[in-house]
């Protein structure tokens, strides 16, 4: 194996995808259930917290699902790190919108209409993460207009690259940026005006 | 306060760490796992084995061989885990049914669907999702070299009635727990283990004879498509690879690609 082992004590916490991940992903894809677990620890609190912005206290069994289909289907994914985050995303965001379909027995709900009803119920949107602050931020974020909080969740908080996230979103990654750029911009202002992470906005 | 797209860039692939409330916004979404978080670990690794054991890849081999430093990485990462999930005393929980969250008992009836993979298959409304991992590759080549086929007939070919992989699976998943193992028992999805193992007392032993010795013998190297030398090893029997455990590495240990192999 060529990887170095580069600086990787933080890895998970960065964008950028740590080199040794793409061996450990190999190694599951190839069977390997420990290596398995490790990608389960690397990704499931990125899904998860993606998860929770979308169904809130749900996310726990909508991940758990995915995992499920995640666990077999990894024979046949092919791809790197970066790649099988954008899979298990598109996962994770296709099981959540099955679960409000289901939930609020509305076919054709768009994501715009689920992202307001959340919006109308802010305490319960996010619990799935006992951090405070996580769960705040998330919030916060869930609170941007659709289109820029799922480009602001696929990028920060799922860890995907632009061109990956519109891939999900089916937009180009020109547009990802500008719609995250858009809502890192709103999220700052109500971050000024509220000065606290805790208190969740509907400005924008 | 104004802020480049430079500066928005970097605070989108994380790499600004703090500063301010922006930041720590971000900070804040991308922290460390919390062992809550993980609840599902166990679930998501006996699904996983038990998937493997159902329906082996032909491809399972080929990619060992360049991931051993991935599989020694995850087994570490995998320690460290464990040690802190212990110190959390949450995450774990879930295993045994018995935390009184919500969610607990949804997680065992994850744990036990999973036993049968054919009941969690594709709804149709998962179109989406099966274009991502490529489909087409279905039937991926196992690599064209001549009694490459005898190694996908049997993933454990060197050793006749060795243990399936989902008993490794399930092993690698015990082991990473370092609590006392009744509760572990209590999960039906290690049942098949238990019994495997002649008693919940022999499963720590059992496990840990088996993980040693599966893992050095494993017949990875002899089907790498970058090993075509493999091909030419002379084997004792070369009309019946199905039942001539192909494993040239002891047939004829010169040719070995990698003949120190780790003793672990």
């Amino acid at each position: 194996m060529s990887s170095p082992a580069g600086p990787g004590h933080d890895a998970a916490a960065a964008s950028s995808r740590p080199p040794e991940l793409d061996d450990v992903l190999a190694a599951a894809r190839a069977g390997d259930t420990a290596a398995f677990g490790a990608l389960y620890r690397e990704t499931q609190p990125r899904l998860l917290r993606y998860a929770s912005s979308l169904v809130g206290q749900d996310a726990e069994d909508v991940t758990a699902e995915a995992w499920l289909q995640i666990a077999r289907d990894l024979p046949r994914f092919s791809g790197d790190v970066m790649g099988f985050r954008g899979w298990t995303a598109t996962i994770v965001r296709n099981r959540a919108f099955d679960h409000l379909r289901a939930l609020q027995r509305r076919p054709t709900t768009t994501l715009e209409e689920f992202f307001l009803d959340r919006a109308a119920e802010p305490d319960t949107a996010v619990t799935a993460t006992d951090n405070l602050a996580t769960s705040a931020a998330l919030r916060l974020i869930a609170s941007l207009p659709a289109d820029q909080a799922e480009a602001v969740l696929l990028r920060v908080v799922v860890g995907l690259d632009a061109t990956t996230a519109g891939e999900i979103l089916g937009k180009r990654a020109g547009a990802v940026r500008v719609a995250a750029h858009r809502g890192l911009k709103n999220l700052a202002k109500m971050l000024e005006a509220h000065d606290s992470l805790g208190t969740a906005s509907e400005d924008d | 306060m104004r802020r480049s797209r430079a500066h928005l860039d970097d605070l989108l692939d994380g790499r600004v760490s703090s500063g301010d409330p922006l930041a720590d916004l971000v900070a804040a979404v991308r922290a460390p796992a919390r062992p809550t978080e993980l609840a599902g670990l166990d679930a998501a690794m006996v699904a996983f084995a038990s998937a493997a054991s159902v329906a082996p890849s032909p491809e399972e081999k080929s990619p060992m061989l360049k991931s051993v430093a991935g599989r020694l990485l995850a087994l570490k990462i995998l320690a460290i885990a464990a040690g802190t999930a212990a110190a959390g005393g949450v995450a774990y929980a879930a295993v045994s049914g018995n935390l009184d969250h919500p969610n607990a008992s949804g997680h065992s009836a994850v744990a036990s669907d999973s036993s049968a993979p054919g009941s969690s298959a594709p709804g149709s409304s998962e179109g989406d999702d099966s274009s991502a991992p490529g489909g087409s590759e279905s039937d991926e080549p196992s690599g064209s070299a001549p009694g490459s086929g005898s190694e996908s007939d049997e993933p454990s070919g060197s050793e006749s009635g060795s243990p399936s992989p989902s008993l490794r699976g399930l092993c690698t998943a015990w082991l990473a727990h370092p609590q006392n193992d009744t509760k572990l028992s209590t999960n039906p999805a290690y049942s098949v283990l238990v019994t495997a193992a002649g008693g919940i007392d022999s499963v720590n032993g059992y496990c840990t004879t088996l993980l040693a010795s599966a893992h050095p013998s494993h017949p990875t190297h002899p089907t790498h498509p970058s090993h075509p030398t493999n091909a030419h090893v002379k084997s004792p029997n070369p009309h019946k690879p199905t039942t001539k455990p192909a494993h040239p590495s002891q047939a004829h240990n010169t040719k070995s690609p990698n003949p120190h192999k780790p003793s672990h």
